[in-house]
């Protein structure tokens, strides 16, 4: 009896494991580096025909041995970013999602077997030598059914040598020649900003991805910003630029016109009064000067 | 020989043990894996079959010049009788298309480079209802010419009441391909199918006498089964089985009936996002930016929002 019932317990729980069978993967572009040697690290994720559409996690590196350069999302799979991967000491964060979800990447050539979708792309540099180890904590994913469904896939890691040798080696992207792709809109709405105007942008680099994106208002200087963006100009009469620029420097500029002014009651009263001004001062003086 | 090995197997803990072992490590994973198999092919609803065609450059003969071989990508399928069909590329509009009389559509993007592409199918019907969304992420490779076919919308679905008095009679309603068959399914205490055809618009009903029903909530969706090939299932419209009758008011847009459509221009787009990212992790969002409803905004608000997108 007591072995049937911890043959129920292992099979209950590796039905419960089995069930949920996404995860993530780490591959290295090199599993052995020389000192001051560039390399990258790939997240991908693996959705074994579950649709995802969401995705939240974190990498830890060993801050002595490596140093982090950039994470490159040009070709992720997440094509919306809430928190785009950023740094915070020895951790990358990010939070993006998948529009209408991911359930594996067919390939045309082999489409019996969906492929895993790269998630984001890290680049570091050795700084020490010694064996280091790149980890995860496990990653929390939504499904794509319409209620927002929270599952968490399973940590991984990934043992990368650091040998003692210097190589002086800059990783660089090799579709260099690709220019950003950049779309923006400005509204006005009363869950954004208090109902103020403000701009908002979508901006893609299938290449090394995104490294910035700057807005220049009028006159004003070139400024980093992040989406949505509340317009200093709350007139709308300034011309809006916008440049988006990708990891390898190639850019992509676009501008915004800025609202035609519009004449309002006041404003054509405002000119009669100011016109019989004038005229009554011109008139004063051209009158006085003929009494004189 | 019988003997010994009832008295190993009962009293000695540790060939009990490796036996368990056994059983973890090889037969379980065996049951496991052919289980996976079942449910794979009898749960999986392939509809589209992607087919590839290779073109390469002509050899041989004449020689100078460089020959340019556009990449393309072909979609056709089915969707309803004359019904505006859109397909998105990353989450924006690439291309509208409108389907045939009979519900056929295709369509072709080009100009794209290499690299993995997610593309996503929907059509609306006649009165404008949205059918759920089929999204392919496809690695494409330059220069070759890639055809997504069989692609089958989903039905689309409505009802004439949110609540009905049970005995009273639920119209189902909604429209796909002509002269096909339609399953109706009410997601109930026990699951109960019934059957339609469509007319020659593609359009279908259904009176449902819920007296069968339960006092309570339910659910309806449907799908399509033309000869040999099943559609994706409909989106579930949910209803009460209750004491009196009320009709579904959708006669005008209702911002809340596409979820994520937080700034009322029935799209789920960029726009949406943008608000939605806004309030991420702020303290009392508004209750139209809250999808799910617990007082914030998280990664659950933003997968509900993923679902409904439209670009």
């Amino acid at each position: 009896m007591k072995i049937l019932k911890t043959i129920l317990i292992i099979v209950l729980i590796t039905f419960s494991f089995k069930a949920f069978a996404s995860m993530m993967i780490l591959e290295s572009s090199k599993s052995e580096i020389g000192l001051h040697e560039q390399f990258y690290v790939d997240l991908l994720l693996d959705p074994e025909t579950v649709s995802i559409n969401g995705i939240e996690g974190n990498i830890t590196f060993p801050e002595e041995y490596l140093s982090f350069i950039r994470s490159e999302e040009g070709k992720s799979m997440v094509s919306l970013w809430v928190q785009p991967p950023q740094l915070f000491n020895n951790t990358v964060r990010f939070t993006g999602i998948i529009p209408n979800g991911f359930d594996g990447v067919i390939d045309p050539f082999n489409q019996e077997h969906k492929r895993p979708g790269l998630i984001v792309r890290f680049v570091f540099e050795a700084i020490r030598s010694g064996q280091i180890s790149i980890t995860t904590p496990p990653f929390t994913i939504s499904l794509n059914d319409g209620k927002g469904t929270i599952k968490n896939i399973p940590a991984v890691n990934i043992s990368i040598f650091v040998n003692n040798r210097e190589n002086h080696v800059i990783y660089e992207n090799n579709n260099s020649d690709i220019s950003p792709e950049l779309e923006a809109y400005i509204i006005k709405t009363p869950n954004l900003f208090d109902n103020k105007y403000a701009l908002i942008f979508k901006a893609i680099d299938r290449s090394s991805g995104i490294r910035e994106v700057m807005i220049k208002e009028g006159n004003k200087d070139w400024k980093k910003i992040t989406s949505p963006y509340l317009l200093e100009d709350q007139t709308r009469h300034s011309i809006i630029a916008l440049q988006a620029v990708n990891h390898s420097g190639s850019s992509v500029i676009i501008t915004i016109d800025p609202i035609e002014y519009k004449f309002t009651l006041v404003d054509y009263a405002l000119l009669i009064v100011f016109i019989v001004i004038l005229f009554l001062i011109i008139k004063k003086r051209y009158v006085n000067k003929n009494k004189k | 020989m019988p003997i010994i090995f009832k008295k190993l197997f009962i009293k000695s803990p540790i060939v009990k043990w490796l036996i368990l072992l056994v059983l973890v490590l090889f037969l379980i994973p065996q049951v496991i894996i052919a289980g996976t198999t079942i449910i794979s092919t009898t749960t999986l609803e392939i509809s589209a079959t992607v087919v590839t065609t290779v073109t390469t450059p002509p050899s041989g003969g004449g020689g100078g010049g460089v020959v340019i071989i556009p990449t393309t990508v072909n979609f056709s399928g089915m969707a309803y009788p004359s019904s505006k069909v859109t397909i998105l590329k990353d989450g924006n509009v690439a291309v509208t298309t409108i389907a045939d009389p009979l519900a056929k559509f295709s369509v072709s993007l080009s100009g794209l480079t290499t690299g993995t592409y997610t593309f996503s199918v929907f059509g609306n019907d006649i009165n404008g209802t949205k059918s759920l969304t089929f999204s392919f992420p496809i690695y494409i490779t330059e220069g070759t010419t890639v055809n997504v076919s069989g692609i089958f919308l989903s039905p689309t679905i409505n009802i004439d009441k949110s609540e009905v008095k049970r005995g009273d009679t639920l119209a189902v309603f909604g429209q796909t391909v002509p002269s096909t068959d339609v399953k109706i399914i009410f997601n109930s205490d026990q699951e109960i199918i019934k059957e339609t055809q469509t007319d020659g618009a593609g359009l279908y009903k259904y009176d449902m006498d819920t007296s069968p029903l339960e006092y309570g909530d339910h659910g309806v969706k449907s799908k399509t089964i033309m000869g040999d090939t099943i559609s994706s299932t409909s989106i579930e419209l949910p209803f009460i089985v209750g004491l009196v009758s009320k009709l579904k008011e959708d006669d005008n847009y209702d911002c809340n009936i596409i979820r994520g459509d937080l700034n009322c221009d029935g799209r789920v787009n960029l726009v949406d996002f943008s608000i939605m990212a806004y309030w991420y992790k702020k303290s009392a969002p508004p209750t139209r930016i809250d999808l799910s409803g617990d007082g914030r905004v998280t990664l659950t608000d933003f997968s509900i929002m993923a679902f409904y997108w439209t670009g």
